[in-house]
């Protein structure tokens, strides 16, 4: 039994080893592939390393990511701005986005929600997770809670090496063969310069139309963020940034989405700025799909908010 | 507890180390740890079927006290009934009663009385099929005197839950497994670690190969209309090594962690792509599942005593039996009627037995007639499984007539990924002609080459387990 024990153990020291070596490599390797999982990384390390010193922050999902553009807020009214929208995530990922920023990074001074449609809707699984993997075992304390509600990684990805690249071939093969470190987001921000696609066209062709389910947790966990941030005496400011008309129509249940927006709004005296009926919303060229506006949009759009912020 | 899962990774070490260092002075005590353990394996996945498994223990273990006891004929038959039928009964409860329901409605619309089905939400509970079948076999031989019943309900327990082997088999015959219970179990180096090698053999079958041919066999068979005949091939070949490499790989890494306990299971799969005749095949093919049928049903049934005629509808019982065993779709019943169908010819000829031996034995390559059988084995082996595959018979049936139509002599798009995973194929059939002669492929490979030379093999396997594991985590043999 000894030699069986101390044989199996000779044979996976090395294993061991190098599972702890080869994890901090390509951790630390896939940290810089700011390229990749739609630069997520390049946000993820300026909140992990605090290098987030704005006064303005713009949180929300994809339509944040692509609609506010920080460096034009900073330009026309000098005060600093970042922008920590992240894709395909509801206002619960967002909230742990902010929660983690905050831990590492200075307060802001306004925060600036971008709102949508789904923002309440609870979405199980951990969509573009690869986000997460290099910094799973370094911040688990950050991390682990509020990941583990999610379909995506078991208890054991936060601790033991390189088991959450298990498998992960297309991970590895990024890593290996990116050599790019540039970002296309700046302070969190990414244009697209596309063209209207027929997203739309496939979602109408797949539903006829399509009904948000609101979930209550996430609803009280955005209404405790606004009373905790005003506490904190940190303005809050929501937004609806603008949605082409066509995609409105396509949700049954946006009339009443809005106003619980507005609700929420008056209840904590905050404002509201909604772009649902601004002109930008009659106009395909401003878009790439029915919620998401292209670069040209995305800059009138911006230009827009602070024109109504300074008149505030 | 998945095999192929991080929990097993812990739980089978912390077993084996209590098994040899603290408990290993007294058998009862490592039965009663594997008692416990086994019914912890199966409660991680659903605990409230624990009571299910308990129940049929409790059953066949009485059952086969009494029929050791009694004497009068009639009584006994009557006691091995009622162990059939609770069973049978909670098999067919669990795993056919939708299935009996929607096909009744179903013909009685046939006549216009419309009926409204009221299916139940019914939990197939893991591995029912494995030890229900299992457990029987303790009943029948005990019933036929073939074996002494234990009085020791723990040996039992372990028997029935043995956690190894207890959702996906090796279906284990109590005349093999349950006197190993009873036998002083000394650590044995060599069987130790052939059973880690064993192992190591069976994730690699499962992650690398299943899993991966698992994500084509998926895309194909889901989207059939969609495909030409030629790329359909490809995805009833990728399914032909899925179901392969799950189901032998899970036997494999069964085989060998009860080795690691002292325990031999049987073996369940000896190489049967390389069959020159289906009859070989399906010598080869779950072997605990067929010999099952042939000791307990076939040869009851008359076998090949009583001529031509008794043998061809003996051969049709066992294989539709054998597909319905699989599962409550009428798919299952033509993939058996349809390996009986290609039985048939064997069996009229005489020649079911003509290939008994390894091919190739004592050469590297096979004949060009050798060559030739198994690939037509091979051939109409996919084709069946395509109906194994198949949602329902009318999927089966589009599958193969776009499969038999011009676009068969298209050439497919073949992704990059595809590419490697078919060359993971390349190298996981050539692993196992090398090793064709063995239990398991790698079992004796390389022992003639240096240690680091088999080390570094293993350090590869390794590797590739890590980078090609795919996605697909659930073993298909659970269903089952």
């Amino acid at each position: 039994m000894q030699k069986f024990l101390k044989k199996t153990l000779l044979f996976l020291f090395p294993l061991v080893v190098l599972s702890f070596v080869l994890d901090g490599v390509l951790s630390s390797k896939l940290k810089k592939t700011t390229t990749l999982f739609k630069g997520e990384y390049a946000v993820w390390n300026d909140i992990f390393e605090g290098k987030i010193d704005s006064d303005i922050l713009i949180i929300g999902s994809s339509r944040a990511w692509v609609h506010f553009n920080p460096t034009m807020i900073t330009e026309q009214t000098g005060i600093s701005c970042y922008n920590i929208g992240i894709d395909g995530h509801p206002f619960l990922l967002q909230n742990t986005r902010y929660d983690i920023l905050r831990k590492y990074n200075k307060k802001p001074k306004t925060v600036i929600v971008s709102l949508e449609s789904n923002s309440f809707f609870k979405r199980p699984d951990l969509y573009n997770s690869s986000q997460f993997l290099p910094y799973l075992r370094t911040n688990k304390d950050d991390l682990k809670e509020p990941l583990l509600k999610f379909k995506g990684f078991n208890k054991y990805d936060f601790v033991l090496p390189l088991i959450r690249y298990y498998g992960n071939f297309s991970v590895l093969k990024e890593v290996l063969l990116s050599s790019s470190n540039s970002t296309n987001r700046v302070k969190g921000f990414e244009a697209h310069a596309k063209k209207w696609n027929s997203d739309l066209l496939n979602a109408k062709k797949k539903y006829k139309s399509l009904k948000v389910k609101i979930d209550t947790t996430t609803l009280n966990l955005f209404k405790e963020f606004v009373k905790k941030n005003k506490a904190e005496e940190i303005e809050v400011i929501l937004v609806y940034s603008p949605e082409y008309i066509e995609g409105q129509e396509f949700i049954s249940n946006r009339d009443s989405i809005i106003n619980l927006y507005k609700k929420i709004s008056d209840e904590n005296k905050i404002s509201f700025i909604d772009f649902s009926n601004d002109s930008i919303s009659y106009k395909k060229e401003y878009f790439y799909n029915a919620t998401h506006l292209n670069k040209k949009g995305a800059n009138l759009f911006t230009q827009k908010l602070i024109d109504t912020l300074n008149n505030k | 507890m998945l095999f192929n899962s991080i929990d097993f990774a812990l739980f089978l070490p912390i077993v084996f180390l209590l098994y040899w260092f603290v408990v290993n002075k007294n058998v009862k005590h490592q039965n009663a740890l594997i008692f416990i353990v086994s019914y912890v394996f199966y409660g991680w996945w659903d605990w409230r079927f624990l009571s299910l498994i308990l129940f049929s223990t409790i059953v066949d273990y009485t059952i086969g006290l009494l029929l050791s006891k009694e004497e009068n004929q009639s009584k006994r038959k009557l006691f091995l009934w009622i162990s059939i039928l609770v069973n049978l009964g909670f098999l067919g409860f669990f795993k056919y009663s939708n299935f009996f329901i929607e096909n009744f409605v179903e013909a009685f619309s046939l006549f216009g009385a419309q009926i409204k089905p009221n299916t139940l939400n019914i939990i197939l509970p893991v591995g029912i099929s494995f030890y229900t079948f299992q457990t029987l076999s303790y009943t029948i031989d005990v019933y036929r005197r073939k074996l002494e019943p234990t009085k020791d309900f723990i040996v039992f327990g372990s028997f029935v839950s043995f956690f190894p082997q207890l959702v996906a088999g090796p279906i284990e015959r109590a005349t093999n497994l349950l006197p190993q219970f009873y036998q002083i179990r000394k650590f044995n180096y060599s069987r130790a670690v052939d059973g880690l090698r064993q192992i190591l053999w069976g994730l690699f079958k499962k992650v690398v190969i299943a899993d991966n041919a698992a994500e084509y066999a998926n895309l194909y068979f889901n989207n059939s209309a969609d495909y030409s005949g030629s790329a359909l091939v490809l995805g009833a070949i990728f399914f032909t090594f899925q179901i392969y490499g799950d189901f032998s790989g899970y036997s494999d890494i069964a085989i060998g962690v009860s080795r690691l306990f002292g325990f031999d299971l049987k073996r369940n799969f000896a190489f049967p792509y390389f069959s020159r005749d289906i009859a070989e095949f399906w010598r080869r093919w779950h072997i605990s599942l067929s010999s099952w049928f042939r000791d307990y049903l076939y040869i009851p049934l008359g076998g090949s005593i009583g001529g031509t005629w008794m043998k061809v509808r003996n051969t049709f019982i066992i294989f539709l039996i054998s597909g319905f065993w699989h599962g409550a779709n009428w798919t299952f019943v033509v993939w058996g009627a349809l390996n009986a169908v290609y039985f048939l010819p064997l069996l009229l000829l005489n020649k079911n037995r003509s290939n008994i031996g390894t091919v190739a034995e004592n050469s590297n390559l096979p004949t060009f007639k050798e060559f030739y059988n198994i690939i037509l084995t091979f051939s109409l082996t996919v084709i069946a499984w395509v109906f194994f595959r198949a949602e329902n018979i009318e999927h089966a049936l589009s599958y193969l007539s776009i499969i038999f139509s011009s676009s068969l002599f298209t050439i497919p798009v073949i992704t990059l990924k595809m590419m490697l995973i078919l060359v993971l194929i390349i190298f996981f059939i050539a692993i196992e002609w090398l090793g064709r002669t063995n239990e398991y492929a790698i079992e004796k490979l390389g022992f003639s080459k240096p240690r680091f030379i088999r080390v570094s093999f293993y350090y590869m396997l390794i590797s590739m387990i890590f980078l090609f594991a795919g996605s697909n985590q659930q073993f298909i043999y659970f269903q089952f």
